[in-house]
């Protein structure tokens, strides 16, 4: 901490925010170049592949070649890079191996489904863990924050997918709360989302605890304790604000684990969502698949942490009154 | 830390001294943990040479039976004993989650105290390779890796390490950059000692000391991720018995049998928490400044 | 008069049992100061907390304790909240850390109004900061606490406990955050307000120059108390001439014979951040074997790039700096640092830190054995003898680890030692023994440059005092 009169800088929030968006763009270009390198790297002839996809039968070198020529592979990894880069910012992804569709469609025709589980299960969790975490820090020490704290200790302890599958078995199944197979709607969507949700909010509640009873032990709750400050009233205005920062940044990197997640989850649901598709795609090495669901899955974990991290910004004034 | 991503323990110890097995002893939910992890750890040993049942003789007269004296978790649609098959998968789940550990330890200790006290040229370009890494979900990372070598046990090792070295590089560069500055270190510059002998004896310890440590809590999310992905097929292949290939096997049965998950995702459960417990024990009393 | 506050055989229990508090009985008189001070681990703070009804939970407090006419033992939560704010304002050590880091300062000063429902104006909360010395107030206050500095942000926390006029303050340590400067200029601050102050502190010096009424602590124990004068001239319980030996004065010199001098800056600059910020203008030092000179100064005045300049660690970016033949081996220079703790190697026991210095090439070979034997020897010279040699630095009080640094810079008998706020991070006695260590060293020849804010502890210890302003060093003062 900087013990001399900085004052505030002018426009110190734009700076520091557009600062951290072209990070984020180089990072997103990083990536992008990790995930063209993918085809290139594959096992295999690309053109013959390509062909084959295309029903054609016995081919013959030539054919081969000219196939080459025509997918610019014989231009300079550069070349090929930017062409590629290009056609992904006009949305063009490729061809499916398996179907010769455009792969941009068939993501397209999935996405929602992912979406509407994740945003779902992101909202549950979020939810549930900030109720469980400020009513264990209120109650602490009692049966609330007892039952809590055990809760968390067993969903923190159980990895999604297993949490999920004995979910369904024993829950969903065993009381007939709902269809495993389902087609994607929202309704279809809650029981699953709701589970996942659980799960996940079990180690973000411990965080955000954490988080709260530590700012509840700090010198300006003791402070605030000493002016005659109600104990709710501390919590709710000091202890939450504070404690959010570091929780958005752990949701942050959580985000990641749960894209990640995602055709673990899909497959125990058997939801027919971008992870379905993606399982379905390494069973054939049907790269093209796999290279745009990594690229989808890098840029939307790209997004969200510019989001978190400019939402911390917002909130956080050391963060962009220091000089850089 | 619910272990779908590789999980990394969420504090790296600050103070640790030769006083911390027997703290972490003395505290209730470190010795569970402890406890727990070595029961299991002697459960994959017995289960290398000993299981009540054989693992993976098929026995059909004696298929899907509910739990018993003679099959405490029961038996599979082919009549094989579960607690035999979980004793038997327990060193593959466990041995591949050291070997990660240990391999991602090894490559992140040396690259990223290499970076941090050479700094220069050397730390940019491994920076800049770990910087790449990261900015995918380790996990998806994984996946991608995985759909380049294709399925299977050793490639979905090579995936793991691949995805997670770079997190335990940084961690390791960042700790060694903290020791360089360290007032002991540069008493120890002062006073004339030569450049080797301060990365061995001040720097190196220290700093393998604490990613070591932090290797060891994410032992438990790394059965995890590695069970998540047997279970969908891109790991351990049938009929070799591990973790995650238990519950894709059991699943099957769910409405026959669901009893047959128990034993899969109970061992699952009890290896995760028992990470969790030595790590919450492990941040009650190595990280100053918290009571 | 009735006292605003009376304690009456005061005991604190926590949940294990232990009492770091017993059977405390003093009372304060409407408008004094009354200090409490003690070494560290005395209950000075456990009595701060109980006085405001802050103690841990589970904690048991028995005997008497009336503030403003009101039985508080066993109060309830809603009394509690009532009296404290109105009753008894508190003052706390770090004023960073008492002000909540994201929003801005006024709101941690009308915090004090809200919280008991009170509306309250800016212009008042501005008034009250410039009555305390906070200038324009009014443009600065909607800035968030991490960019003020010390001094101001505690007269907005003074502010702050004196808002609704209480009769009774609590200040534990509320200077031992800042420079003696600003210490002295806050503290004044403090008393201006009417309120009767229970003033918390280590520092038995600055209780006796500010305090009406003095009481010792020592293991939970109210061990002497009277006025300060009284306490100076016939100090009673051993505690007390323990804490008053931090006064002493230092054995006397041996007259330092007019050495050659071993280090010469000339002029010197530094700059940072290519050169962007400058750290020093214009320095110059001189140091002869044997001599001890002081550095002083406001934080961010140049004192530790002077002292890495001394070191060598870092070039001047412009001046002269000539370094004698005998400072030129390498092990000739042995630095003491602020943070004793750190300063020590984490993983192995104190000794071999203490002989790491003989180890270094160019000394001559010896074996293991003899290394430890002196180390063992270097121990029990700092007045460690009684401490485990395979003790890890985690083990030892912070005191004892600066003792065991210094053992460590003395070992090998080295030309210089340089010492970067040796004693801000110890209480008053230890203070007193790492100067009388430092003396010492000086005493066998060892030129000794001490960089401190602390300028009673400088002036008390070295030759020459050298003071730093903005990165100049101003004409030398002449020491005691």
């Amino acid at each position: 901490m900087t013990a001399r009169f900085t004052g505030i800088q002018r426009g110190g929030l734009l700076v520091a925010a557009l600062l951290r968006i072209g990070q984020a763009l180089l990072t997103a270009l990083a990536a992008s170049v990790i995930v063209w390198a993918l085809l290139p790297l594959a096992p295999g002839d690309v053109a013959r592949r390509v062909l084959l996809a295309r029903g054609m039968q016995d081919l013959t070198p030539a054919e081969i070649e000219s196939a080459r020529e025509e997918l610019g592979l014989n231009d300079p990894l550069t070349i090929q890079f930017l062409n590629w880069l290009g056609g992904v910012l006009q949305g063009d992804l490729g061809q499916s191996f398996t179907s010769q569709a455009p792969v941009a469609r068939e993501i397209m025709e999935r996405l929602p489904a992912t979406v509407m589980l994740l945003g779902l299960a992101l909202a549950f969790s979020i939810a549930l863990s900030l109720v469980f975490a400020l009513i264990a820090t209120a109650c602490r020490d009692r049966w609330p924050d007892r039952a809590i704290r055990l809760y968390t200790q067993i969903g923190a302890a159980l990895p999604t997918f297993v949490f999920a599958l004995l979910a369904l078995t024993f829950l969903v199944v065993g009381f007939q709360l709902g269809r495993v197979l389902a087609d994607p709607s929202w309704s279809a969507a809650l029981i699953p989302a709701f589970i996942i949700g659980l799960d996940r909010a079990a180690s973000w509640t411990q965080l955000l605890r954490a988080g709260l009873l530590e700012a509840m032990a700090s010198g300006y709750a003791e402070v605030a304790r000493a002016r005659g400050a109600s104990e709710r009233r501390i919590l709710l205005r000091h202890a939450l604000p504070n404690a959010l920062l570091p929780f958005l940044t752990a949701i942050g990197v959580s985000i990641g684990a749960l894209i990640g997640g995602v055709p673990l989850i899909e497959a125990i649901f058997t939801w027919p969502g971008l992870g379905a598709y993606l399982l379905e795609a390494l069973s054939s090495r049907n790269y093209p698949v796999i290279q745009a669901y990594v690229l989808i899955t890098a840029l939307s974990y790209v997004t969200a942490a510019l989001l978190i991290d400019l939402a911390a910004l917002v909130l956080d004034p050391r963060l962009r009154d220091r000089p850089a | 830390m619910s272990a779908l991503d590789i999980t990394r323990p969420d504090t790296v110890p600050q103070a640790v001294d030769r006083r911390l097995p027997r703290q972490l002893w003395r505290h209730p939910s470190g010795r569970a943990g402890l406890l727990i992890g070595l029961a299991l750890l002697l459960c994959a040993a017995i289960g290398c040479v000993w299981t009540p049942h054989a693992p993976d003789v098929p026995n059909y007269a004696n298929a899907l039976k509910a739990p018993s004296l003679a099959h405490p978790f029961g038996t599979d649609a082919t009549g094989r004993d579960m607690l035999s098959r979980v004793m038997d998968g327990a060193h593959r789940s466990i041995g591949a989650a050291v070997l990660v550990l240990g391999a991602v330890f090894a490559i992140g200790l040396v690259a990223g105290t290499l970076a941090g006290l050479a700094g220069g040229l050397t730390d940019s370009v491994v920076m800049r390779i770990a910087d790449i890494a990261m900015t995918l979900p380790g996990l998806v990372l994984a996946f991608a890796v995985l759909g380049l070598l294709g399925p299977g046990f050793v490639n979905l090792l090579i995936a793991l390490i691949i995805a997670d070295w770079a997190w335990y590089a940084r961690l390791a560069r960042s700790l060694s950059l903290d020791a360089r500055k360290r007032p002991h270190v540069i008493a120890a510059r002062m006073a004339g000692i030569p450049r080797w002998r301060i990365i061995l004896g001040h720097i190196l310890p220290g700093v393998a000391l604490r990613v070591g440590l932090v290797a060891t809590l994410a032992l438990g999310g790394m059965i995890g991720a590695i069970s998540g992905f047997s279970f969908l097929g891109l790991g351990v292949q049938p009929p070799a018995a591990e973790w995650g290939a238990l519950l894709a096997e059991s699943r099957l049965f769910f409405a026959l049998a669901p009893w047959l998950l128990i034993a899969p995702a109970g061992f699952i459960f009890l290896s995760v928490l028992s990470a969790n417990l030595v790590g919450n024990a492990l941040r009650d009393v190595a990280s100053p400044g918290e009571a | 008069m009735h006292p605003v506050l009376t304690c009456k055989g005061l005991t604190v229990t926590y949940p294990g049992g232990m009492t770091p508090v017993r059977e405390i009985c003093f009372c304060v008189k409407p408008g004094e100061c009354f200090a409490l001070v003690g070494a560290s681990g005395a209950g000075k703070s456990t009595i701060a907390k109980a006085l405001v009804g802050l103690h841990r939970r589970g904690t048991t407090v028995t005997g008497a304790l009336r503030i403003g006419g009101r039985d508080m033992i066993g109060a309830n939560r809603s009394l509690w909240q009532s009296v404290r704010g109105r009753q008894v304002g508190f003052v706390a050590q770090n004023p960073w850390a008492a002000c909540d880091p994201l929003r801005p300062v006024r709101d941690h000063v009308a915090e004090a109004w809200r919280c008991h429902g009170l509306p309250v104006s800016w212009q008042t909360i501005a008034a009250r900061l410039e009555t305390l010395g906070v200038a324009s107030a009014g443009a600065r206050m909607g800035q968030h606490p991490h960019t003020w500095s010390g001094g101001m942000l505690q007269r907005a926390s003074i502010a702050a406990a004196g808002a609704l006029v209480p009769p009774l303050l609590i200040a534990d340590e509320p200077t031992s955050a800042l420079d003696t400067d600003r210490a002295r200029s806050v503290l004044a601050a403090l008393r201006s307000l009417d309120s009767a102050v229970v003033l918390i502190s280590h520092d038995i010096e600055l209780v006796l120059r500010s305090a009406d009424r003095v009481g010792i602590l020592h293991d939970g124990r109210l061990v002497e108390h009277g006025t300060p004068r009284l306490l100076r001239s016939a100090p009673k319980h051993a505690e007390t001439r323990r804490l008053l030996a931090a006064l002493a004065p230092l054995p006397p010199r041996s007259n330092p014979a007019r050495t050659k001098p071993l280090l010469r800056m000339a002029k010197v600059c530094a700059r940072y951040d290519k050169g962007r910020v400058t750290a020093l203008v214009a320095a110059d030092l001189e140091i002869g074997a044997g001599q001890i000179v002081g550095v002083q100064g406001p934080s961010g005045c140049g004192k530790s790039t002077l002292l890495r300049l001394a070191m060598g660690i870092e070039r001047p970016a412009g001046g002269t700096i000539r370094r004698s033949q005998a400072l030129r081996r390498p092990g000739a220079i042995l630095p003491v640092f602020q943070d004793p703790v750190g300063s020590l190697v984490p993983h192995w026991p104190i000794w071999r830190s203490i002989c790491e210095p003989l180890t270094a090439p160019g000394r001559p070979r010896q074996s293991f054995d003899r290394h430890r034997e002196h180390a063992y020897a270097a121990l029990a010279r700092v007045g460690l003898g009684a401490v485990d040699p395979q003790a890890r630095p985690s083990e030892l009080s912070v005191g004892q680890c600066q003792r065991v640094a210094l053992a460590r810079a003395t070992i090998a008998s080295p030309a210089m030692i340089v010492a970067d706020e040796p004693t801000s991070a110890l209480d008053s006695p230890s203070t007193w023994l790492v100067s009388k260590l430092l003396r010492d060293a000086a005493e066998r020849g060892t030129a000794v440059l001490v960089v401190s804010h602390d300028s009673t502890f400088l002036h008390r210890l070295a030759d020459r005092v050298i003071t730093l302003e903005a990165g100049r060093t101003l004409a030398a003062a002449k020491g005691d």
